[in-house]
């Protein structure tokens, strides 16, 4: 049968040449495209560490100097800092938080980032530095990779450094590794007091996962040098106690606490669920526009296929009324018929897949493919590739059925007489 | 008028030659009106399409009035068709997605005419051939014989001296035929045209001015 | 004869309902995809309201100031190199300058607008600029006037505000004189604007002060280095184009004269970047080339996809007209004139394609303006809360058409031109006889 089928497609070899090439160049893109979704989903599918429900961003906004209300500190005050530290107080005195916690450039779902260079014998790891107050692992629900509580990755914090597990394997290739030392430069280390669960900034990132734990305290700040101005970069979130609806939230806490949370030059002049902040990161980020983007294309040349396969093979039942007619004569059923276009589809695709399978093993082999997610393997192509199959199969025997139908609908003997 | 000289055309496929015309002498003269008689397959067709500059003869020449066409390019020879011949097919050949109006105009379409002038030749020639009726017909909506006249006012809108028939009767009941063939017969007598028909129609051909009969690529008679 | 073809491809349009639709749907998506490229190109490049004049207007971003120990600072335009370079030039038209919402709120942190006693104070998008600003750009003012050159001078706290901004804060946009806290700073309402689109980006904020009014723009460092560079980019507006390169060359006349006076350092600026320029490289920052690249391939995939889609449909389209071909030829027709015909039969085919295919790319280019018609940065930096209106003449204009028009054509000429000129290779008699195939 497939024989036959194969010599009516090279008898119309010039008419299905179009189908074929189309075929060849949408097998290649829609390749691509399964390959970059399947990754996508994989990435997606894996833990990000922090959890950011019924979290909250309150952002701490300054008086300009020319304000009328504007309270002038002598320089030097440790005022300001301690204006901060009130409206965190003041934060947590509400009955609904749970914890606080306050960090510099440490906030997952932002671009912010604060990396420098670790070593370990002759291991070099570039790490990101999170500055934070130990009830940050609380706040965002981190766990000790041992599978201890938040409270006591809170407690250890203040020891010494707390790393992820993505860094210790870099650096050590092991996990088991509190008590050990990473050095920053020859002469000045840091002791290890605990290893974190792995975590990530975005359910999409891909590089910069390794992360260190440092203890945001009053000395931090100083060395920081940061000016009354300059305070609010501070990034204040909280967490709400278990059973507070999330619905709502930001808004009530805001008209409740209108004029509590002010400190001297500092009030906090919005609140925001994180779940919101993640929401727009992931929408704007560069990853979901390559999404958008790419989907708008795979879309666009599935339509295309549909289109290429319906007309060539309702042109192609037209010109062959009588071969069909003559089919039904000699006792093809209307099912046959049906089964012989689906199959001729289906066969054109193989044919032009061919080419197109060695042309994506070769640009897959060329190393064209990103190995963030996994490394190119016969498995990630074979996968791909029947996926890719699958989708344009699918495609091609919709498109065959409106054409098959209208030939099984015939009557032989008007099929025959077209002619 | 036409003059074909030592014409010879030869079919060739990968495996086999076939010769479908071999050594034809031929004169048609002005105001002739020529049958070509012969069984299928003896190349009487292939003849008449030569003589109309659609096919190229493998050697020998084709002169018309005068002019030897054989080395013509695409653009002369259309020019020359469009001027000199008119064709009538067995099966018509009317363009089903225009009216007739617009299928009598054809030829023109391919001249420096402009529309008026276009359509009132068109008007006046489907007069000439009963038709003036039928102008926004579509040819799917013809009889036969109908069909047949459409395509022989198309043949003589740009009033060519040569009229080029192949079986102009062979769709048609022999009530058509006759009407077909009055009308052909007009054209020769009163129009002065010069008329080859391809026919099988013995009845038909003796009524002409000369019949020459084909054999196997050869004029037999 | 043109209206022969055009009443003969509609025939031929409604005898074959099946062909037509799946042909217009195919040169439907094939155009709408080149579209939504040609509307974007001319959303981000052609002057539209506010930004009026980008055909003549270019951008002065980038300073540096390079010390003798080959430190460098890089920033903008300071307030001195602004006052003793820029302000003196002859070659430009208008000058402005200005610190757009985003760089602002890393130097004065987020801006929040309320009344007097009043309970609401929404966050704003605040710009800094002078008078010139208002010249370069044009607002639609529904009350009030711009901010004039004395109350840029005299640092008097004078602002125009949006339409939003004022409906939010007033219930009304007469609201001329009316005073407004900003960040706890009184402020009296000169003017108010009807909102602008965030797709004109340089335009774009809900409120504009003089930035004289601003103290941390305003104050002018008695340091070199902090009064010579600094956060402002400057709008020039030439008189016409082709004076980029004298504007360069007195641009260079300028900071070299500048540099004559400075003490510590040297300033090195980025060259003037026309409008479009600009654009491009603010859009592909990184690695614009690899950006173009793919851009041209994608270009290329959408107009070849649906070309080889609609060649092979064209194919079989054509192919029935064999016969009908060789009629025409017999009575006299050149190939070219057939050829000729074909393309046009086609093109008209694909009118109500390219039509729909427009129709269809306006869709696509409002649910993805975000993408399409932000730039990236201000996007993530702003978390999508940018007012991202399109309207009717920014989509609907000759030009656009022209564009479609344009691409109707080189598809029509992908598509068809292979099967029309191999239909018209098959010799009168076959195609007579129709025996071809």
């Amino acid at each position: 049968m497939i024989l036959h089928i194969l010599k009516l497609i090279k008898a119309n070899l010039y008419n299905n040449c179009w189908v074929l090439a189309e075929l060849l160049v949408v097998f290649i893109v829609l390749w691509f495209t399964t390959d970059y979704f399947l990754m996508r989903g994989i990435l997606a599918s894996r833990p990000v560490g922090f959890n950011v429900e019924n979290v909250y961003r309150a952002t701490i906004s300054v008086r300009p100097q020319n304000a009328r209300s504007f309270i002038k500190y002598e320089a030097g005050s440790d005022e300001p800092r301690q204006n901060v530290y009130r409206i965190i107080e003041r934060i947590k005195a509400h009955p609904d938080v749970e914890a606080v916690c306050m960090s510099y450039v440490a906030l997952p779902y932002t671009y912010g980032c604060w990396t420098s260079q670790i070593h370990h014998d002759s291991t070099n790891v570039n790490v990101r530095y999170l500055n934070v107050s130990p009830d940050y692992f609380k706040v965002f629900g981190i766990h000790l990779l041992s599978g201890g509580s938040m409270e006591e990755l809170a407690r250890r914090l203040p020891e010494g450094k707390v790393i992820s597990a993505t860094t210790a394997k870099e650096l050590f290739g092991r996990t088991d590794v509190v008590g050990k030392r990473y050095y920053v430069t020859d002469s000045i280390s840091y002791p290890i007091v605990a290893v974190s669960e792995p975590l990530r900034n975005d359910e999409y990132a891909t590089s910069g996962n390794v992360q260190v734990f440092e203890m945001l305290d009053d000395r931090f700040m100083e060395t920081l040098n940061l000016k009354e101005h300059d305070m609010n970069s501070l990034e204040i979130c909280f967490r709400t106690r278990a059973g507070i609806s999330p619905s709502g939230f930001a808004e009530r806490f805001m008209k409740e606490t209108k004029r509590s949370l002010t400190a001297g030059n500092y009030w906090v002049s919005d609140v925001e669920p994180y779940t919101e902040i993640r929401s727009s990161f992931l929408e704007y980020s560069l990853g979901s526009s390559g999404q958008k983007v790419l989907s708008v294309i795979s879309g666009f040349f599935l339509v295309n296929v549909f289109l290429a396969v319906i007309g060539t093979f309702w042109f192609r039942v037209n010109r062959r009324r009588a071969e069909l007619g003559l089919r039904m004569a000699v006792g093809s059923t209307h099912r046959g018929i049906c089964h012989l276009m689906i199959n001729e589809g289906l066969l054109l695709l193989f044919l032009a897949s061919l080419p197109a399978l060695l042309i994506c093993g070769n640009i897959a082999y060329m190393e064209v493919l990103s190995v963030d997610v996994l490394p190119v393997s016969v498995w990630r192509f074979a996968v791909v590739s029947i996926l890719t199959l699958l989708v344009l199969a699918l495609i091609i025997i919709g498109a065959c059925w409106y054409p098959s139908r209208c030939a099984s609908r015939m009557e032989p003997a008007d099929a025959l007489h077209y002619e | 008028m036409i003059k074909l000289t030592n014409l010879e055309k030869i079919y060739r496929t990968k495996e086999i030659e076939t010769v479908a015309l071999e050594n034809v002498n031929l004169e048609v003269r002005n105001g002739e009106f020529l049958s070509i008689m012969g069984p299928s397959g003896c190349g009487k067709s292939t003849l008449l399409n030569i003589m109309g500059l659609l096919d190229a003869p493998t050697s020998g020449t084709v002169e018309i009035n005068g002019v030897n066409t054989v080395n013509m390019n695409d653009k002369e020879l259309a020019a020359f068709r469009n001027k000199q011949l008119g064709f009538v097919f067995q099966s018509f050949h009317l363009i089903n997605s225009l009216n007739v109006l617009d299928n009598v105009e054809l030829p023109l379409l391919y001249r420096k005419v402009s529309a008026s002038e276009r359509r009132k030749a068109a008007e006046a020639v489907l007069e000439k051939v009963g038709l003036s009726h039928r102008i926004r017909h579509f040819p799917t909506q013809l009889s036969g014989g109908q069909c047949q006249r459409v395509a022989i006012a198309r043949a003589i809108v740009g009033n060519p001296d040569i009229i080029l028939a192949d079986e102009p009767t062979g769709n048609l009941d022999s009530k058509m035929g006759i009407e077909v063939m009055e009308l052909l017969h007009q054209l020769n007598k009163e129009d002065g045209r010069t008329i080859v028909m391809v026919t099988h129609n013995e009845q038909q051909a003796q009524q002409t001015s000369r019949t020459i009969r084909f054999f196997d690529g050869r004029q037999v008679q | 004869m043109y209206k022969l073809y055009f009443r003969q491809a509609w025939q031929l349009m409604e005898r074959n309902r099946f062909f037509s639709t799946v042909y217009i749907i195919g040169t439907g998506l094939a155009i709408s995809m080149v579209m939504v490229m040609a509307v974007v190109y001319h959303i981000r490049t052609a002057n539209i309201a506010p930004e009026v004049h980008r055909d003549r207007m270019c951008y002065l971003n980038g300073l540096s100031y390079v010390q003798s120990n080959m430190s460098r600072s890089s920033y903008s335009y300071g307030l001195r190199t602004i006052k003793e370079c820029i302000y003196p030039m002859t070659t430009p038209e208008a000058v402005a300058i200005k610190v757009d919402p985003l760089p602002l709120r890393y130097i004065i942190g987020d801006s929040y607008a309320r009344l007097q006693g009043g309970d609401i104070s929404p966050k704003v998008n605040l710009m800094a600029t002078d008078d010139g600003f208002w010249q370069i750009f044009r607002y639609r003012f529904l009350a009030g006037k711009p901010f004039d050159k004395a109350a840029v001078s005299s640092s008097l706290s004078r602002v125009v505000v949006n339409e939003k901004t004022a409906r939010m804060l007033f219930g009304k946009t007469d609201v001329v004189n009316e005073t407004i806290l900003l960040n706890d700073v009184e402020y009296s309402v000169c003017g108010v604007v009807a909102d602008v689109s965030a797709v004109t980006p340089d335009a774009y904020a809900d409120v504009w002060v003089p930035y004289s009014s601003l103290p941390a723009l305003s104050e002018l460092s008695s340091i070199e280095q902090r009064a010579s560079i600094g956060p402002f980019s400057v709008c020039i507006l030439l008189r016409n184009p082709g004076d980029m390169k004298a504007f360069r060359d007195e641009w260079q006349r300028q900071i070299k004269q500048y540099n004559t006076m400075l003490v510590d350092g040297q300033l090195e600026g980025t060259e003037p970047l026309l409008y479009f320029q600009n654009m491009l490289y603010s859009l592909f920052m990184q690695d614009w080339k690899k950006t173009f690249f793919m851009l041209l391939i994608i270009l290329l995939l959408f107009l070849l996809v649906p070309a080889l889609n609609l060649s092979g449909l064209n194919t079989f389209h054509i192919h029935d007209r064999i016969p009908e071909l060789g009629v025409r030829r017999a009575f006299g027709a050149r190939k070219g004139t057939l050829l000729m015909q074909l393309l046009t039969e086609n093109l008209l085919l694909m009118l109500p394609g390219g039509f729909a295919g427009l129709l269809f790319s306006y869709l696509l280019v409002w649910l993805l303006r975000g993408l399409l018609l932000g730039s990236f940065v201000t996007m993530m930096l702003s978390g999508g809360t940018m007012d991202m209106s399109l309207s009717l003449p920014m989509l609907i204009n000759m030009q656009v058409f022209g564009y479609a028009f344009m691409i109707c054509l080189v598809l029509n000429l992908l598509s068809s031109i292979v099967p029309a000129f191999r239909a018209l290779q098959v010799s009168i008699t076959d195609a007579l006889t129709n025996t071809a195939n």
